[in-house]
């Protein structure tokens, strides 16, 4: 990845050689998508008057922020940068009057993306697409969302889970439960009930109970935290294997959590060395020190160091398989790339997918037949027309 | 002499011609259980048999009995727990040993050497994998089955007496294709193997599979990317093949050297690839005429016509 060519792509060039006047670039603006995606080169545009214009991202080896140029003449604002086909990228736009900075969605893209840290407008490269399985499919029977209260005696509290039943049961098997962190979010963020209605119904993954946790202390219970780890293999899954018709062996057990979520999953697999029968990372914030001093990284990830560094020490297997998962354009992808070989030794089988993507909530739901269709394989190989 | 016509997935076939194709006369016994909860969606296919046929029904029976009979399900339940462990440790194995097989091929290659033994030697370890494996599944079912007699479990004894008489007033047996594992479960339960002896048979696409000594999968595009396996024991009324539906849609690649693997493994039975429109005979259980399907040769190409034959 690197900044666009100095030339500008064929939209600018076409708008220099018309002269660049406000109506050419109200037509411009009108009939082009913002940001511009023309092959490999992708645009970032602003209209409007102000000291300084730049994209808050996190691509690699791109300035961050990156700095518009103004078009000579105008008060149109542009900056490119040259992006690998299937990328996506979420961004702001930091307009800068004065001393003051204004951090915003860029008001010429209607692609917006929530997040639980709030809304960010998004790039789509070329050749990226939505997953069909991420939209919702009216011919598919959803699966049954049912709200549990489970009194923790680990965590001192009360916790929620949200159960995910799929609707189609069969009585000679007995179906696997994957737990998932950050419930809430991934219900919210990625979709994740419509991905498994769509992945059950079409067979690419195994039908499954899905326990959606919704943490308390979130940082706290999920960085590594013993009674966390306590709450999942001592209470959470004996409680739910013991109510439903579960596999119940650690082969029918999968954990799985984004940032900090995948520290909770790994660090609770760590705890309980054969339990749980496989892991899916996505983006897990595995921070760890060698030379660089304690604290580097903050109080909230001492306890995430601590465990980390205490892992790559001695790396034990923990489990059969772990999917790993991580955005190229994320500052995570550095130690997780690291990690891979940690995590080779503490499993039989690791899988990796680098993705073109960031720390956010659509990559982790981009990822999920990967990562799921590997971990629950399902049977759409074995059914065959008429 | 036992006739048997194999059809690839269903395009337009004439269903009813093919059974006319046999010389007898009377209703055909039909088997939809590939389909599950869609098994009685059958107007369409009884239609396109001529009308009359005979749905037996076997996935609902099968439901029945593991419903009826809750110490044979639970039965049924491990042995499928135990051969689900079988299965993930066998693709485990064979995922090493391909990758090691294809590292071989790839240094010839490079070389721009003929493969030598080398080759050789590492599909056999690859067979060695497929036979022990298979071996494993059928000791798996002759335990189950010496500890759970299906004869002596009044629900499995009743249906299958049930099937018997309706498929002693047909002419013919007919089987459908969709989920492989299910209808070759529901063959295996409705006993159908000893009923089809003496009756023509009709199946295409997954009902090809099904019938066949062994259940070859198949498919470029499993997110789990899992290997070209063999799955489990068929009913084994088509001998000396290896039945491949919808080759074209589940082979990208058409890969020579990989096809060659799949044929090399399977051999001495042949990979016949049953694409919409194609058509296979069977006499007495074993090939009789291939030319109107693809044959994957021991260098991986695919014949057709003549040349298949």
């Amino acid at each position: 990845m690197s900044p666009g060519p100095a030339r500008g792509p064929r939209a600018l060039t076409r708008l220099r050689s018309e002269g660049s006047s406000p109506e050419a670039i109200d037509q411009l603006l009108r009939e082009q998508r913002v940001p511009l995606v023309e092959g490999p080169i992708c645009t970032f545009l602003w209209r409007g008057d102000a000291d300084g214009v730049a994209v808050d991202h996190r691509m690699p080896e791109i300035p961050i922020p990156l700095p518009l140029r103004r078009l000579k003449g105008t008060d149109l604002w542009y900056a490119s940068v040259e992006l690998p086909r299937g990328a996506r990228i979420q961004y702001r736009i930091l307009v800068r009057r004065g001393e003051s900075t204004e951090s915003m969605n860029d008001p010429l893209n209607p692609r917006v993306v929530g997040e639980p840290i709030g809304s960010q407008s998004v790039l789509e490269a070329d050749g990226y697409l939505t997953p069909d399985w991420a939209y919702p499919d009216p011919t598919v029977v959803s699966g049954e969302l049912v709200d549990l209260r489970l009194p923790s005696r680990a965590l001192r509290r009360d916790a929620q889970v949200t159960l995910y039943i799929p609707s189609r049961m069969r009585r000679d098997r007995r179906m696997p439960l994957l737990v998932v962190h950050d419930g809430g979010d991934f219900l919210q963020y990625s979709s994740m009930a419509t991905v498994l209605d769509n992945l059950m119904y079409r067979r690419l993954m195994a039908d499954c109970v899905v326990a959606f946790t919704h943490p308390g202390d979130r940082l706290r219970e999920y960085g590594a935290s013993a009674a966390h780890s306590r709450f999942l293999t001592g209470e959470l899954v004996p409680h739910i294997e013991g109510s439903l018709r579960l596999r119940g062996d650690p082969r029918g057990r999968v954990l799985m959590g984004a940032s900090f979520g995948g520290v909770a999953a790994l660090s609770a697999a760590v705890r309980a060395p054969g339990f749980y029968g496989a892991l899916l990372l996505e983006s897990p914030s595995l921070r760890f020190t060698e030379a660089t001093p304690s604290g580097t990284f903050g109080d909230v990830f001492e306890p995430v160091v601590r465990f980390v560094n205490s892992v790559r020490a001695h790396p034990k297997k923990v489990t059969d398989r772990i999917f790993l998962t991580y955005g190229a354009f994320e500052p995570l992808a550095v130690p997780d790339r690291a990690m891979a070989e940690v995590l080779e030794r503490m499993c039989d089988e690791l899988r990796v997918m680098e993705a073109l993507d960031g720390h956010n909530w659509i990559n982790w739901r981009d990822r999920l037949l990967d990562g799921l269709g590997w971990l629950f394989p399902g049977e759409a190989r074995l059914i065959y027309p008429g | 002499m036992r006739q048997v016509t194999l059809l690839g997935p269903l395009d337009g076939v004439d269903l009813a011609a093919e059974i006319a194709a046999f010389g007898v006369d009377g209703p055909v016994a039909l088997v939809t259980a590939g389909w599950e909860e869609g098994e009685r969606n059958d107007a369409e296919v009884d239609r396109r048999l001529g009308g009359g046929s005979r749905n037996l029904n076997l996935y609902g029976r099968r439901l029945d009995i593991l419903e009826s009979d809750p110490g044979y399900a639970d039965a049924e339940r491990l042995l499928r727990t135990q051969i689900d462990e079988l299965r993930e440790l066998y693709l485990l194995r064979l995922r090493h040993a391909l990758a090691g097989l294809e590292v071989i091929r790839r240094r010839f290659a490079e070389a721009q050497r003929r493969p030598g033994s080398e080759l050789d030697a590492a599909i056999d370890a690859v067979r060695m994998l497929d036979e022990t494996h298979t071996s494993s599944i059928a000791a798996a079912y002759e335990h189950f089955y010496a500890q759970n007699p299906p004869h002596e479990r009044p629900a499995i004894t009743r249906h299958r007496e049930e099937v018997a008489a309706i498929v002693a007033g047909c002419a013919a047996i007919a089987i459908a294709g969709g989920h492989v594992g299910v209808l070759n479960d529901c063959l295996h339960l409705g006993h159908l193997a000893a009923l089809i002896e003496e009756r023509p048979l009709l199946a295409w696409s997954s009902g090809c599979v099904a019938v066949s000594e062994r259940i070859v999968v198949i498919d470029d595009d499993d997110p789990a990317g899992r290997p070209d396996e063999i799955y489990d024991i068929g009913i084994g009324v088509a001998r000396g093949m290896v039945a491949l539906p919808a080759a074209t849609s589940r082979l990208h690649a058409h890969d020579p050297d990989r096809l060659a693997v799949l044929a090399r493994r399977c051999a001495p039975s042949v990979c016949v690839l049953l694409d919409p429109g194609d058509r296979l005979e069977l006499r007495s259980g074993r090939l009789a005429d291939l030319t109107s399907v693809g044959v994957v040769a021991e260098d991986g190409q695919v014949l057709r016509g003549a040349q298949a034959a």
